[in-house]
């Protein structure tokens, strides 16, 4: 961006060169994208020479003695699997106490227009570690997105080969070896097998393919190092550069790996689940069934093995139910209901302007399955107590309709469970009033959108004895056998609590 | 004393018919001249005699000041008016607060009498005799309260979000035959 009025600057020469300048950083450049970019919008002028990941800046010159004085700056960036938050601009600067003199050389990249961006030589070791923490408003940003990423996480649900479930066996391993962001004992093995055990299921940061994981993250270089190197980590670090969903998708592509290699040796039934778990506390060339043990001694490969095999049959039929099917699209699990992330506005307590009320129920839209045409089941089974009109598609003037199943807990509550923005002509084809449905089970499809909704989607309520509750803790309860619920009231927002009991 | 008591009893009386014969502070509000046109565009495409209202009363919650209507992929055989908060609804969220359709009894998907038998709805009758169903909104902020009526082959539905009985039987009693 060229400057307007005086601007501090050297004066470059060379090939393609010749007559060109370099504005400190007092020259001010919009930069950043995104919502990040929104926070911090604004950089001093620099170039990148070494990549995306610092800029280069001229901090100071002094004219007396032909000097410049350099920095480099950071930027923070957050994207996951579904959205991209952008970058904030490169404003977090950092002094290299560095000057150079006239007729130095300075690293200055190609002159591509993009900053010397198109062929970036590597940067000098330890650049990660000058990055500056993020401020706390970007902060907030990147570790709210991070806990939707988190909690999309990866499915476990389905089976692997020989029938094996793969959420089972995750919390099989998570009785063993703790939860997401458990740290575990620093291994030296010689070389450069030494590192760390971390997450669900203690995968060493030493593997290869944890460190690709960790290294793909802003500061995941660092961390690393600090794992090899016996420093002290967090849980909080874990869960930043190893998030569950990583943990899981690298655990379901691991575990595969690991039955077939069991089924090929032969092992069948819960010998499959012993075995696997041997070879993952040993490694693939771990011996069958035998006495290895770790530093502390408790397990060896054949008592790792049964204790894993012990807690997946103890726990499989709790586990399974995370999975269970009826997850209100068809193909989804309750779990799966439970994970997706409302936006505000679609949320249990969100306030509609419009209605001076409160939602009460949530919604599911197209990143769920449930954009126009997906089909809807219900959750759990009940009565088909009535099916009516709430408004009409805006295109076709096709009913959109809610569908109202009733039901029963173990403790005699009224359950009233209602499926909204179903097109009529699926409802019809699918449910009447009188019938009774079992979870899982069809009740029509989401229709386009309707004289009341900005684009197709399927609002799920659910009342307890007449009373609004929260439908993701609804289904927490579904899964659970029972809890505790937040109520609503529609007109106020005023919240409170009830109970359930088990609901089939 | 016997005339005291008997001008004590004429007074409450003059007092309480007062009371009665007063007239109501109305919320309703005749319908704007824009949505008499669309009343006509629907008419001029549906074969259903248009049964519409010339009163929405503004007092449900998801009421707007103003409003405007819609008149949604009108066909022979079924017309449907939606009133509106905007007067383009392209991404306005909860753009309808009221409606009213009018299609064949026999081709709609929950017929008079099977709306007659709904156990949440009440059978009523209108102020001109006719016989009709009242549907009271139960669920949220998305149901609306409708009133149900049957005239010949024709069902009528008039509804407004949110809304209590008073005002949707206002709005049901204020339906006029037009444009036949």
């Amino acid at each position: 961006m060229p400057c307007v009025g005086s601007c501090a600057h050297i004066e470059l020469t060379g090939p393609r060169w010749e007559g060109n300048q370099w504005m400190t950083k007092e020259h001010r450049i919009p930069d950043g994208y995104g919502v990040l970019g929104s926070i911090v919008d604004e950089a001093g002028a620099y170039r990148l020479p070494f990549g995306k990941s610092f800029a280069l800046q001229i901090r100071s010159t002094d004219e007396k003695t032909g000097s410049a004085d350099w920095g480099i700056a950071f930027r923070y960036c957050y994207r996951d699997t579904f959205f991209d938050y952008g970058c904030t601009a490169y404003a977090f600067e950092v002094p290299l106490g560095i000057t150079t003199y006239e007729k130095d050389t300075v690293v200055t990249g190609l002159k591509d227009l993009r900053g010397g961006l198109t062929q970036p030589v590597e940067a000098p070791p330890g650049w990660e570690d000058l990055k500056p923490e993020a401020p706390p408003e970007v902060q907030a940003v990147i570790d709210s997105a991070k806990g939707r990423d988190r909690s999309r996480g990866s499915s476990l649900c389905g089976e692997g080969p020989g029938g094996i479930t793969f959420q089972v066996l995750s919390d099989a391993y998570g009785y063993i070896e703790g939860g997401y962001n458990s740290v575990g004992s620093y291994v030296n093995l010689g070389g450069q097998q030494r590192g760390y055990g971390i997450g669900k299921y203690q995968y060493m940061t030493y593997r290869s393919d944890v460190r690709q994981i960790i290294q793909a993250k802003p500061g995941g270089d660092a961390f690393l190092r600090k794992a090899d190197n016996r420093g002290l980590i967090s849980s909080a670090e874990v869960e930043k550069f190893f998030t569950p969903a990583d943990q899981d998708n690298l655990f379901k592509a691991d575990q595969t790996r690991n039955i077939e290699q069991a089924m090929a040796e032969g092992f069948t039934g819960s010998r499959i689940i012993e075995r696997i778990g041997q070879i993952h506390y040993g490694g693939s060339g771990a011996p069958i069934d035998g006495n290895w043990a770790d530093k502390h001694g408790r397990l060896t490969l054949k008592t790792y093995g049964e204790e894993l095999a012990e807690n997946y049959h103890e726990i499989s039929s709790t586990s399974e139910s995370k999975c269970k099917a009826g997850g209100l699209i068809a193909g989804r699990s309750i779990q799966e209901a439970i994970d997706y992330e409302q936006a505000d506005f679609q949320d249990f307590d969100a306030y509609r302007a419009y209605r001076n009320g409160y939602h009460a129920g949530i919604d599911f839209d197209y990143r769920f399955g449930a954009g126009e045409g997906g089909e809807v089941v219900a959750l759990v089974g009940g009565e088909v107590a009535s099916i009516y009109p709430i408004a009409q598609n805006r295109v076709t003037g096709e009913g959109s309709m809610s569908v109202v199943l009733v039901s029963t807990d173990s403790e005699g509550r009224e359950i009233t469970q209602i499926y909204t923005h179903l097109s009529s002509s699926s409802v019809s084809n699918a449910v009447q009033v009188g019938q009774s449905v079992g979870g899982g089970q069809p009740l029509g499809t989401v229709g386009g959108e309707d004289t009341v909704s900005r684009g197709a989607h399927l609002d799920y309520k659910v009342q307890v004895n007449g009373v609004y509750v929260d439908p993701d803790e609804f289904m927490q309860a579904v899964i659970d056998g029972g809890g505790t619920l937040t109520t609503i009231d529609v007109a106020t927002g005023a919240k409170g609590t009830t109970q359930v009991g088990a609901v089939q | 004393m016997k005339r005291y008591k008997r001008l004590f009893i004429l007074a409450i009386s003059i007092a309480i018919s007062m009371i009665l014969l007063s007239p109501r502070e109305s919320t309703a509000q005749l319908i704007p001249s824009r949505v008499e046109a669309t009343y006509s565009e629907a008419a001029l495409i549906t074969k259903i005699p248009l049964r519409v209202p010339t009163i929405i009363p503004l007092t449900s919650p998801a009421a707007p000041i103003e409003y405007w209507a819609s008149s949604i992929a009108p066909k022979p055989d079924r017309y449907i008016i939606s009133f509106d908060r905007a007067e383009n609804c392209t991404n306005v969220e909860e753009c309808s607060f009221a409606f009213t359709k009018g299609e064949l009894n026999a081709t709609s998907l929950v017929n008079f009498q099977q709306l007659s038998a709904q156990a949440r709805n009440e059978s009523i009758t209108l102020i001109d005799g006719t016989p009709a169903v009242f549907s009271p909104a139960i669920e949220g902020l998305y149901t609306p309260a409708s009133i149900f009526v049957q005239r010949g082959d024709y069902l009528y539905t008039f509804s407004i979000y949110m809304a209590d009985k008073s005002d949707v039987l206002e709005m049901a009693n204020s339906a006029a035959d037009i444009f036949n």
